[in-house]
């Protein structure tokens, strides 16, 4: 039996290769080679993950939803022309939107913030992180939050290269975040990723009222994340009469699979 | 010098589509990885080689957007192709549309759980903080990646069958190899 089959010497030598690139990254002495790839490449990566984006939402709204479709043929055949016709004028002015939502958001809070692009997301499928184009040089670090629209918390930060960066979605199974309701009562509780799917507020006292349609916002309590960045609406409570908390569903108010660009909050006391 | 220049572009575009792309589709359809269908496809047509280099080629690129262990992505990468070679020159007769079936589940399967059980060793380890969200999602979105790793398989197949006549369509045959 062989092994390595007939270019033995090849893949040996691979490996060997690999294992001094390993040695090589992590003295830093590949981080020139690596900042210039990643920044050549990243303009043109974010516009094919604009484009990848369009075509999902694309076929989101009409492959998939074939009876929102019949209900509404053709009005969504206009639509759906003015998308085509219009795809790169839309694109840009998506982003200037975006951007100046997040503009005005980070004036009036009177934060301050690193705009990024999204450059794509994660390899494995099974975790909710995005992949942006802003690292360490540009004075990132772990656990800053990063944020889109007027305001609304997609995540935190949990990886830095010298020229990207990994958010770690508020969906991702592993994310949790001190959150207030804003009630009468400002009920506190963690907000915790459910599987990449919804978020679940807990460790909500069994004595307070919560209401759904309120809104959930951060608490303040967390190092670096300021209060009052919104996380979600409360979509559903889940009151159990033997424990000593509830807990509640809520509906995140923006889709992290739309998200072209978000700003990344510098440090916050 | 032209063959590494196209080998090396051709690797960086589908590291960028694999990258910026496939993965801003809704599940199941992220799960497909092109990248190593390729691979496996270079070697299930005897390019073993050429599949290593582009393991190599690619598992380096999409080390830039790992935030796994460094490496780990282009070891794995070359890991596959040497085991599916293995089993190539080993156990199958000939190139087949069952010998590139197995081969493109094994791949699938090899360099998956290959990913899995260092990044849990690591997490065991304290070396690494981000790990496998749950068992059942990534067993569940394995099951979706082989399943798409297979069917584009069978489309490269059946394009190289048509424009290149270099397989032929009775199985039941053994083709021989160059």
């Amino acid at each position: 039996m062989k092994l390595f089959g007939k270019p033995v010497k090849l893949s040996v030598a691979l490996l060997a290769v690999v294992i001094l690139l390993i040695f090589l990254h992590y003295f830093k002495i590949l981080s020139p080679i690596e900042n210039l790839a990643v920044r050549i490449l990243s303009p043109i990566q974010n516009k094919i993950y604009v484009l990848g984006v369009k075509i999902n939402n694309f076929y989101s709204s009409t492959g998939f939803r074939k009876d929102l479709v019949k209900i509404n043929l053709e009005l969504e055949e206009k639509v759906n022309n003015l998308i085509i016709e219009n795809s790169q004028l839309k694109m840009m002015l998506l982003e200037q939107q975006e951007l100046d939502q997040q503009y005005n958001f980070l004036q009036s809070a009177g934060l301050d913030a690193i705009v990024a692009k999204v450059i794509g997301k994660s390899l494995q499928p099974d975790r909710q992180t995005l992949i942006l184009n802003r690292g360490q040089k540009e004075g990132i670090e772990v656990g800053l939050p990063v944020i889109a629209g007027e305001g609304v918390i997609i995540g935190k930060i949990v990886a830095v290269n010298r020229s990207s960066s990994q958010v770690l979605l508020i969906n991702d199974s592993r994310s949790s975040l001190a959150a207030t309701i804003q009630n009468e009562m400002q009920t506190k509780g963690v907000v915790i990723g459910e599987r990449g799917l919804s978020l679940k507020m807990e460790l909500i006292p069994q004595d307070e009222e919560v209401g759904v349609g309120e809104i959930v916002v951060t608490s303040g309590l967390e190092p670096s994340i300021p209060r009052g960045l919104v996380i979600g609406q409360v979509e559903q409570v889940i009151t159990e009469p033997n424990s000593f908390f509830q807990a509640a569903f809520l509906q995140p108010l923006i889709s992290p699979d739309d998200l072209i660009v978000v700003s990344i909050l510098k440090y916050h006391d | 010098m032209t063959s590494f220049i196209i080998n090396s572009l051709t690797v960086i575009i589908l590291g960028i589509v694999q990258v910026s792309f496939l993965t801003t589709w809704s599940r199941p359809v992220n799960s497909l990885n092109l990248i190593l269908s390729l691979i496996i496809f270079l070697v299930a047509i005897n390019r073993y080689r050429q599949g290593l280099w582009w393991a190599f080629g690619a598992g380096c690129f999409l080390e830039l957007y790992s935030f796994d262990f460094s490496g780990l992505t282009t070891l794995a990468l070359i890991i596959t192709v040497v085991i599916v070679n293995f089993l190539f020159n080993n156990f199958f007769t000939n190139y087949s549309f069952y010998s590139l079936t197995i081969s493109g589940l094994m791949g699938t399967l090899i360099y998956n759980l290959l990913i899995f059980l260092v990044d849990e060793l690591f997490i065991l380890l304290g070396i690494a903080t981000q790990g496998i969200v749950s068992a059942a999602l990534f067993f569940q979105n394995l099951i979706w990646q082989t399943v798409l790793n297979l069917m584009i398989l069978y489309l490269i197949f059946f394009i190289f069958h048509f424009l290149i006549g270099k397989f032929k369509m009775d199985l039941s045959r053994q083709i021989p190899i160059e």
